[in-house]
């Protein structure tokens, strides 16, 4: 299996198939208040765990804050994660960066290391006075990113769900990851659920997963007992026998690609299988 | 939780006359679908569900409706509040016993009510 980044968020992995890839850009998008931050925070602190290099970069969080707003969680070793040089924290002003901006990638070469955690909190400022012709300047930055380490950005969703805008839709197109947090606030379990967009390169689990926020923990995804339940690993050579058919009767190239989907463990992939080996034969 | 509403709806979708049961969030989004028969005879119906749904649901919770029902070429389509975040969607034959299918979902809805309202 590729080697992943865990995301520190306790039920998240299993529904990213294992974590994010590394070297990739990944979106969190959500409203004001979903959690995007704490999310970003869990990824952070999990890095430290695992020895990587930190980078946390926002517009309205400085040292103070971000020590200040950490601890109310219960995450007071930040503050010393910080003075030991093991997280670096770096306020910017919107009015005055870009993505293109050389000080904030000074920043980022700068300080990153082999494998480097960087969170920009939230992303939206510095594209919200972009359209989509600037989608080749945003995707070198993402390029830029990509060589540096695993990033995860936060990205506002309008409170009027217009997904039409560029400062949405570019780092949607353009990222490796997307998962979309939603809070409809009435306060039930599905109050507060997340689904995963796209996951390039891997397996990601379907559907609308309900998380909570909790002291301590920060965001908890719950209901992933089911992506164990519906995984479906099919043996190749029964589904064969039981359609008659012969390994030799298929084309080799079609016969890698049902093995990696027999061995997938996608749910419906046994009927899918049946259902393209009915259209050969 | 997940896994349990997902059996569940599983139990119903098994039931004579039943083509599809779905628990929408009160937003329209889908929760957890399990399909009873073919997913290509129910794809049409699917779509049109999904245009209707979030107008649907918001009536339903304006109004405070116990039950929306509708028919489309030979299908009944029910929506029945199951919480204050969920609907559950239920597509059944139009000739089904919807008598003996009211106590099924009526129990059903009770179940994921406990459930979701943790």
């Amino acid at each position: 299996m590729m080697e992943r980044i865990k995301t520190g968020v306790i039920g998240l992995d299993d529904v990213l198939g294992g974590g994010f890839i590394p070297n990739s850009v990944n979106v969190l998008l959500g409203s004001a208040g979903v959690g995007k931050t704490i999310i970003s925070f869990q990824y952070l602190l999990k890095g430290i765990e695992e020895g990587d290099k930190c980078i946390f970069i926002s517009f309205d969080m400085g040292e103070h804050e971000v020590i200040k707003h950490t601890k109310a969680i219960g995450w007071g070793e930040i503050a010393d994660y910080i003075s030991e040089g093991k997280l670096s924290i770096n306020k910017f002003y919107a009015e005055n960066v870009s993505y293109v901006n050389n000080d904030l990638l000074n920043i980022l070469t700068g300080e990153s290391e082999l494998n480097t955690r960087i969170v920009i909190d939230s992303f939206t400022p510095m594209i919200s006075s972009l359209n989509m012709e600037s989608r080749n300047d945003v995707n070198w930055f993402f390029n830029k990113l990509r060589e540096l380490g695993t990033t995860l950005l936060t990205v506002e969703e309008p409170m009027n769900g217009d997904f039409g805008d560029a400062s949405v839709t570019l780092p949607i197109f353009l990222s490796d990851t997307v998962i979309h947090l939603k809070n409809i606030g009435y306060g039930e379990a599905f109050s507060r659920g997340l689904r995963v967009i796209k996951h390039r390169g891997s397996w990601h689990a379907e559907g609308v997963f309900p998380y909570r926020i909790l002291d301590g923990i920060g965001v908890l995804v719950e209901g992933t007992d089911l992506i164990e339940e519906e995984k479906e690993v099919v043996d190749l050579e029964e589904v064969l026998q039981e359609m008659n058919m012969k390994r030799e009767d298929i084309p080799e190239s079609l016969i890698r690609r049902l093995e990696k989907l027999a061995e997938s463990g996608n749910p419906g992939a046994r009927d899918a299988i049946m259902e393209i080996l009915k259209k050969v034969s | 939780m997940l896994s349990e509403i997902s059996r569940l709806l599983k139990r119903l979708a098994v039931a004579e006359g039943i083509k599809m049961v779905a628990l929408y969030r009160i937003d329209g989004v889908p929760l957890c679908v399990k399909i009873g028969t073919t997913v290509r005879e129910m794809t049409p119906v699917l779509y049109w569900l999904e245009n209707q749904i979030k107008e649907m649901l918001h009536s339903i919770s304006q109004q405070n409706l116990d039950e929306a029902s509708f028919k489309f070429n030979n299908m009944v389509i029910m929506l029945i509040p199951v919480s204050k975040t969920t609907v559950l969607g239920i597509i059944a034959r139009e000739e089904a016993s919807i008598y003996k299918l009211h106590i099924d979902i009526k129990t059903t809805c009770m179940k994921i009510g406990k459930l979701v309202a943790t």
